[in-house]
């Protein structure tokens, strides 16, 4: 059948899952606290024979804040990227990124209050950052109204609106607040980072980023025909207004529960749909699970340098951009010599 | 009853007041080609998006197959050939023709190795089979046309719709797309409406020609239609029509002198 492509994305997909193991058992391993391969064998053991084990802090660094780690970055990871691929299928420009309709903007709003209101600690503060993203793209679905003809530019002018107006309210909480603790909690998180995340975080990410990730996949395809342009779309018998508002709702939900416990990362979404174009192709049934799982794989292997690059972390969001921005213009210099 | 296209009274203004299209009535039977021709800006692709249903009629039906066609979900049974246009991303050409079985199908459909194998087979029909692991934004235009073609025919649609298919292509190309489209016609007994500037063409492949002018419109078989009077009238041209022999075939051919 399709042959040449079909293959290549097996494989590649093969090897994603024998690498995204490979480095999830680096990351487990690697950090301030090191656990070498031999005592991780062992506390897996005495876990499975529920006997207690003898290396009670290292069974406690790998279950409570490694695993947990890595699960979030993989899950982040993907999400992101995966909603990068969609929109930018849906959009039909390949510059176009997860946070296009201000996702970040409301989700950063909400943290910024929860960090104001909180002080940070507990529930409230992913909670409150989870409803303003997803309330970011109400209003831009207000703005948006049913207007067919230009759909997409006043989705992209929404976007850029509702993504001022909460920008300017994350500067307001960042005047008022108190510049020993409050305004550095909130810059902080605006850095991104994955340090101190519990599986509270992942049970709050968990049903926006599952969720939103599995029912792009499952419109894949109509991702496909909405690329092509309204008019084709609407022949080939897809209403491409509708179908247009689901993947972007889908997308922007991933978005929201990404940024919501990992604060604001970038240049993923932009970058990994790219590296996946060139690894398995254009067609988005099969670039959409590559771009979850590559991104994935992208960001633990980002987060682990992150963690181990220095003594103190270096917050996740400023090394995807200075990895990611350059590595952009690599491909993109290199695409146009070709 | 029995038409492949039937369209009833069909009325179409893009604002109230400025109806572009009045009272609009044709049939075209299965394995019929008919040539909707007029000048530039007098509404001959709102008429086919009327008939595609890409714009719903003011007033008026059209009914494909004795079914009637709404403009809320295109039907399946509508074959649609826009122009060749450029796509964003480089889907193959496989792909691109197996994106005709996507939509039509469920909401999550994927599409299955028959689907494939359908294309390969209608890539065949077309006759760019080899080109179907080919990137589609490396073709040309007239290659990208037919890959259009074959994403229309991949649903064995009753009808098919062509907007100037032949635009932009050298008359080498110009002659195998019209050879193709007459082909398809008869042996899929699919009726065809194409969209076309020209004439000869127009008199060549069509049984019934459509002229749209601002006045109204005449519809009726190609060689009624197609008279050096009509063109003066609706185009707006003085033109010399010749006949000659061409193998089993008269051919009438025109040649255009002056303005009215």
């Amino acid at each position: 059948m399709r042959n040449k492509t079909g293959k290549r994305y097996r494989a590649v997909m093969l090897g994603g899952f024998a690498v995204i193991a490979a480095i999830s058992l680096c990351a487990i391993l690697i950090g301030q606290y090191t656990i070498t391969l031999s005592d991780f064998w062992a506390i897996i053991k005495s876990k499975i024979t529920a006997t207690t084990s003898p290396l009670e802090t290292a069974s406690f660094v790998i279950f409570n804040v490694r695993i947990p780690r890595v699960i979030l970055t993989a899950m982040v990871g993907a999400g992101l990227s995966m909603s990068g691929s969609a929109l930018q299928g849906v959009f039909q420009n390949p510059l176009v990124s997860p946070d296009l309709l201000g996702v970040c903007s409301g989700a950063g709003f909400g943290a910024a209050l929860g960090i104001l209101l909180f002080g940070g600690a507990g529930i409230f503060t992913p909670v409150l950052s989870l409803t303003f993203g997803l309330f970011s793209v109400l209003l831009v679905f207000f703005f948006a109204g049913r207007r067919n003809n230009t759909e997409t530019l006043s989705v992209v002018l929404g976007g850029i609106v509702v993504s001022s107006i909460f920008a300017a309210l994350i500067a307001l909480i960042k005047y008022t607040a108190d510049s020993s603790e409050t305004l550095p909690a909130i810059t902080f998180w605006q850095m991104g980072s994955f340090a101190n995340r519990t599986y509270d975080h992942i049970q709050i990410a968990a049903v926006p980023v599952i969720g939103g990730m599995f029912g792009l996949y499952l419109f894949r395809w109509k991702i496909n025909l909405l690329s092509l342009g309204d008019e084709d779309c609407h022949t080939l018998g897809v209403d491409p207004v509708k179908t247009r508002w689901i993947i972007i709702l889908f997308a922007t939900i991933t978005t929201a529960g990404c940024v919501t416990v990992s604060g604001v990362i970038g240049w993923i979404g932009l970058v990994i749909p790219h590296i996946c174009r060139k690894l398995v192709g254009v067609n988005h049934g099969e670039l959409l699970p590559a771009s979850g799982l590559i991104g994935a794989i992208f960001m633990i292997l980002v987060d682990t340098l992150a963690r181990n690059l220095t003594a103190a972390e270096v917050p996740i969001g400023i090394l995807t951009a200075l990895i990611g921005a350059p590595f952009f213009a690599a491909i993109y210099r290199r695409r146009r010599r070709l | 009853m029995g038409h492949a296209i039937e369209v009833k009274s069909g009325c179409f203004s893009y604002f109230t007041g400025h109806e572009v299209l009045k009272d609009i009535s044709f049939s075209l039977d299965a394995g019929k080609v008919m040539a909707v021709m007029g000048r530039n800006g007098i509404g001959k692709t709102t008429l086919i998006k009327c008939v595609v249903g890409l714009l719903k009629w003011n007033s008026g039906y059209s009914y494909i197959n004795g079914k009637e066609s709404k403009s809320t979900g295109a039907m399946k049974e509508i074959g649609y050939v826009p122009q060749a246009h450029k796509v964003s991303f480089p889907y193959s050409v496989c792909d691109m023709v197996v994106f005709g079985k996507v939509g039509h199908s469920s909401y999550f459909a994927t599409p299955s190795k028959q689907d494939y194998a359908l294309a390969e087979n209608v890539l065949q029909q077309v006759g760019i089979y080899e080109l179907k692991d080919q990137p589609c934004n490396e073709l040309s235009g007239g290659q990208l046309q037919l890959v259009y073609i074959a994403r229309a025919l991949i649903n064995s649609p009753k009808l098919l719709v062509l907007d100037e298919p032949e635009s932009h292509l050298d008359f080498r190309n110009q002659i195998r797309l019209l050879k193709l489209i007459k082909k398809v016609a008869l042996e899929k007994e699919i009726a065809c409406i194409i969209n076309t500037h020209y004439p000869n063409h127009a008199l060549r492949i069509a049984d019934q020609c459509f002229l749209l002018g601002e006045q109204g419109y005449i519809v009726g078989s190609a060689e009624e239609i197609m008279t050096d009077k009509n063109i003066q009238t609706y185009f707006g041209v003085y033109s010399q029509s010749v006949q000659f022999q061409y193998k089993d075939e008269m051919i009438t051919s025109f040649s255009f002198l002056e303005e009215v």
